[in-house]
């Protein structure tokens, strides 16, 4: 597969290494209970997650703030191959049916993991962005 | 570069608000205006802030389950239609990182 460059002036590229194999790292962005733990900054939490893990499938979470706010991001996953590379956005729902524009948030998240040869994991983690305004809108909600 | 080349260069800088001029007489004084481009890696640093903590926190889990768990996990291969609500306590939480 052709190796995805990010653009620098919109796209946000976070690089990780972990001791942990691949299966363990995809596990956490793909396993709801997981996802939980770890998807948002404290002290926001993400306190629901509904996901169908396939591509068209729904990918929806909800942040509540330190102040009890509840804020659903809905989505819709593009690419899931396991293990290896997860592709979703907020621009679709599921089935890949267009977002309302009111939706907001517009960005695609990309996730590509490498096994290495110590046993453990480097991935990836890109967020796609259209434009400045779609930045600033993600930026004010406080959500990233 | 000839004149008018730079001014057409110039022209598009202050059309994507780089830089703000002003004419006096036969004069035009170009100012250079950074606030577009800081306000777009402002916005952009706040959000890879907000993800730092987030893959902090993931890696946080990674290791601390990877210690203590037995437990391999292992995603199905086959779609999962897994739906958790809201402040169910999920029974294989190893409690808020």
């Amino acid at each position: 597969m052709k190796a995805f460059t990010p653009n620098t002036a919109l796209d946000l590229v976070l690089e990780r290494t972990i001791s942990v194999p691949p299966e363990r790292v995809w596990a956490a962005w793909t396993q709801p209970e997981l996802l939980m733990q770890w998807f948002t900054p404290a002290p926001w939490k993400t306190v629901a997650v509904d996901i169908d893990l396939r591509a068209g499938g729904r990918c929806t979470t909800t942040m509540e703030s330190p102040e009890g706010d509840q804020y659903p991001n809905t989505g819709c996953y593009l690419h899931v191959e396991p293990n290896r590379l997860l592709v979703f956005t907020s621009v679709m729902t599921e089935d890949f049916r267009p977002a309302t524009p009111g939706n907001g948030l517009g960005f695609t998240a990309r996730i590509e993991f490498n096994a290495n040869h110590e046993g453990g994991t480097h991935y990836r983690a890109i967020a796609m962005h259209a434009h400045e305004d779609d930045c600033k809108q993600h930026s004010d909600m406080g959500f990233a | 570069m000839a004149l008018p080349s730079f001014m057409q260069h110039m022209g598009v800088l202050e059309h994507a608000k780089v830089v703000t001029s002003h004419k006096t007489g036969r004069t035009r004084t170009y100012q250079l205006a950074p606030s577009a481009l800081q306000l777009a890696s402002a916005w952009l640093a706040e959000f890879r802030n907000h993800w730092e903590r987030s893959l902090d926190q993931l890696d946080h889990l990674l290791i601390t389950t990877s210690q203590t768990a037995s437990r391999i996990i292992t995603p199905s291969r086959t779609a999962s239609h897994v739906t958790t609500q809201p402040r169910k306590r999920p029974t294989t939480a190893k409690g808020k990182p």
